[in-house]
């Protein structure tokens, strides 16, 4: 009896440690597994100060190279990321994921390798097919101005009220509006000011505490009346220099983008100065424009236009791929399907051709940073290349020099680009959050060329 | 007759691991490799040690394969099991060396074999239809979006029917019935990973603590209490608990 129970606690002790064994010989098995994907921790060397750096949460330079952490709004709330770099500050070591509430199984894919695998080993900046290699969406979209402000140099300003408001609202859903009141001949008022989609103002927002850029900056509302505050003081737009992402060191405290300030503010000059734009006349014809290279779907875009009587009297976008099937035909045959309830493929292109024709011009066609536009109904596809051909057709028909960097598609077959940066593929039916994932990685690129 | 595959542990497998296609193929799997390994471990030991000692050691070596084997499993799919989930793959071991030590497998490996096998089947049959009801998703792979799917199908409530259903269903295809004790560790673990609702008037403790009681008082109440009229051989036991579960858990969701 005696020998069974010393046996048993043998046996039991026996068992015991061999179980211990197999869990821990697992537990280092599983963290090796499970962590040869997962980035190493590298020694920080230099942290430096992100406030006033809109998007960017930590910066630090490495043993490695260097690690940015951007914050960008997805589609389905916030998306975090951590872009740790070479120490050429230029060649992309790895992307990660550290947050982002993205749809499951469309935008939660850039959290996965097979995306994120891309940014391994590349140059930023990076780009999308059909977007420019800015972080600012207000940079891809910033006028150039010099011509602009050349105009309206000297010009004499009617005393009066002068209003201009953003013809679509911005990623947040804030109208953009300016207010410039001139009196004998002087600005003496400037406000400037975003409208939300309920009607809650930007300015208010941010005083309530309800619209934090940073937790130590100026508010937004602080910054707006610094910028409105030194147009009074220079009279004139000229001392608001930019940089590419449509910032400006000309106003102490300001570190907000300035480009639809401007925007707006020259529009009120404008109208104050009584300068007004002579519609550019066209000559009858008919002008087609291709993009240079397919696609990553294969298809070849191209728009044709007919003028008659100095008018856009027809308009066609269509696209044709490697085996000469044109898109418009396959979705209506429904083997180019985007979605199962809206509208086909054609009916968005012909619906964008008449909006064309109606408004005989582009100006109305604004978009956001993924391409799409709110201002055609029904309209849901990106809209971006149709906006370049057309715009060649009109240049084409008003006999406007096209230059060489307009027409090219934004990868040729070689793989390069015309654009600076390196392409990278969307996650299929996700353009909302890879365009947030891009431009954010873009938003660390920036960042750390001006810290470096 | 007696019930051969061990119906507690796939109850606790199913709740904590039918989600998706993959970790129930990999969950199902192990809960067989478990049982027999203990089955196996027991006919080996039992002449040798004393009863408390063999049921120690046979629950604790089963336990520990099935946690290991589980936690290498998903490190490979690149994921790492949290301790929660680890302690309850754990017990998920145990429960399959509790049906070995019975002593109602008796060395019929290959009953044991082929009623595992059906309880597996059912198990990733369901557990695909969860993960199709809820991402439009098998195996990780998209297949269909389309509008009758809900994250509601993810929710635990539906892993504890989904239990229920898996047991009864087998139960009914060899004719037996569960009549088990155990459905408190199946459910307890449950709660203790997934609690129903979040309480923060009472404070961070007493909070996490009435939110434990309040679904096992429930279950205990349910199990005591409620007798189901004319309820079919199948599902008597071990399934209606499950079932019972899944309902508490619905209703607590609410909150």
């Amino acid at each position: 009896m005696k020998n069974k129970e010393l046996r048993g606690i043998l046996a039991l002790v026996v068992v015991t440690a061999l179980s211990f064994g197999v869990i821990a010989g697992s537990r280092v098995l599983s963290t090796d597994l499970a962590g040869d994907s997962a980035e190493e921790e590298s020694a920080v060397i230099e942290e430096y100060d992100v406030s006033g750096a809109d998007g960017i949460e930590s910066a630090a330079q490495t043993e490695n190279g260097y690690e940015v952490t951007a914050r960008t709004k997805g589609y389905g709330g916030d998306i975090v990321l951590k872009v740790a770099y070479d120490t050429d500050g230029q060649t992309i070591q790895s992307v990660e994921v550290l947050e982002q509430n993205e749809t499951e199984s469309l935008g939660a894919k850039i959290a996965e390798p097979e995306f994120l695998d891309q940014f391994a080993g590349v140059s930023a900046p990076v780009y999308l097919p059909g977007m420019s290699t800015s972080a600012s969406d207000e940079a891809s979209e910033a006028p150039d101005t010099s011509a602009d402000l050349e105009v309206l140099k000297d010009a004499a300003l009617s005393d009066g009220t002068y209003e201009a408001k953003a013809a679509a609202p911005d990623s947040n859903g804030f109208t953009e509006e300016l207010t410039l009141t001139v009196e004998d001949g002087k600005i003496t008022s400037v406000n400037w000011d975003a409208v939300g989609e309920d009607g809650s103002k930007k300015s208010i927002l941010s005083e309530n505490g309800e619209y934090v850029m940073t937790e130590d900056g100026p508010t937004w509302k602080e910054q707006s009346e610094a910028l409105a505050q030194a147009l009074i003081e220079n009279q004139s737009l000229d001392f608001l220099t930019t940089d590419e992402s449509g910032k400006t060191d000309a106003v102490a405290g300001v570190s907000i983008s300035v480009s639809s300030f401007i925007d707006l503010a020259q529009q009120c000059l404008k109208e104050a100065a009584g300068i007004t734009e002579e519609p550019v006349a066209l000559i009858d014809g008919t002008y087609e424009a291709k993009a240079s290279a397919p696609d990553s779907n294969g298809f070849t875009e191209q728009v044709n236009m007919t003028v008659k009587d100095g008018a856009v009297t027809e308009v066609t976008w269509d696209a044709v791929g490697e085996d000469g099937s044109k898109k418009s035909i396959l979705s209506e045959n429904g083997e180019y399907v985007m979605t199962e309830d809206g509208p086909t493929w054609k009916e968005q292109s012909e619906a964008l051709a008449q909006a064309l024709i109606e408004n005989q011009s582009l100006d109305f066609l604004t978009t956001d940073e993924s391409g799409k536009t709110d201002a055609v109904a029904g309209v849901s596809i990106s809209v971006s290349s149709f906006i370049d051909l057309a715009q060649q057709c009109l240049n084409q028909a008003a006999g406007i020099e096209t230059t060489k960097e307009a027409t090219e598609a934004p990868a040729d077959e070689e793989g390069g680009s015309a654009q600076e940066g390196t392409q990278i593929d969307a996650v299929s039916g996700a353009t909302i959050s890879s365009t947030a994932t891009v431009t954010a990685v873009n938003a660390t690129y920036d960042f750390l060329q001006t810290v470096k | 007759m007696k019930l051969k595959y061990p119906a507690e542990a796939f109850a606790l497998g199913i709740v904590l691991f039918s989600a998706g296609m993959r970790e129930a193929f990999a969950a199902g799997i192990l809960v067989i490799l478990s049982v027999v390994f203990a089955e196996f471990l027991k006919n080996i030991l039992e002449k040798f040690l004393p009863g408390w000692s063999l049921k120690i050691c046979v629950c604790i070596a089963a336990g520990a394969l099935y946690s290991s084997a589980f936690l290498v499993g998903f490190a490979a799919l690149g994921t790492l099991l949290d301790t929660g989930t680890w302690l309850a793959a754990f017990l998920i071991g145990v429960l399959a060396a509790y049906q070995a030590l019975r002593g109602e497998i008796d060395a019929q490996y290959g009953e044991l074999l082929l009623e595992s096998a059906a309880a597996w089947g059912i198990w990733i049959l369901f557990a695909v239809f969860r993960e199709f009801a809820g991402n439009g998703t098998v195996f990780g792979n998209t297949v269909m979006t389309a509008g009758f799917q809900s994250k509601a199908f993810q929710e635990t409530a539906f892993a504890f029917l989904m239990a229920g259903l898996t047991l009864a269903l087998t139960n009914g295809i060899f004719k037996k019935e569960c009549r088990s004790k155990l459905s408190l560790f199946i459910f307890v673990p449950a709660v203790l990973l997934f609690r129903p609702f979040a309480l923060r008037i009472l404070g961070e403790a007493a909070g996490l603590i009435w939110t434990i009681l309040v679904p096992i008082v429930m279950f205990l109440s349910v199990k005591i209490t409620l007798r189901f009229s004319r309820i079919s051989r199948s599902y008597r036991g071990l399934p209606a608990d499950m079932l019972a579960a899944g309902f508490i858990y619905m209703i607590l969701s609410i909150y």
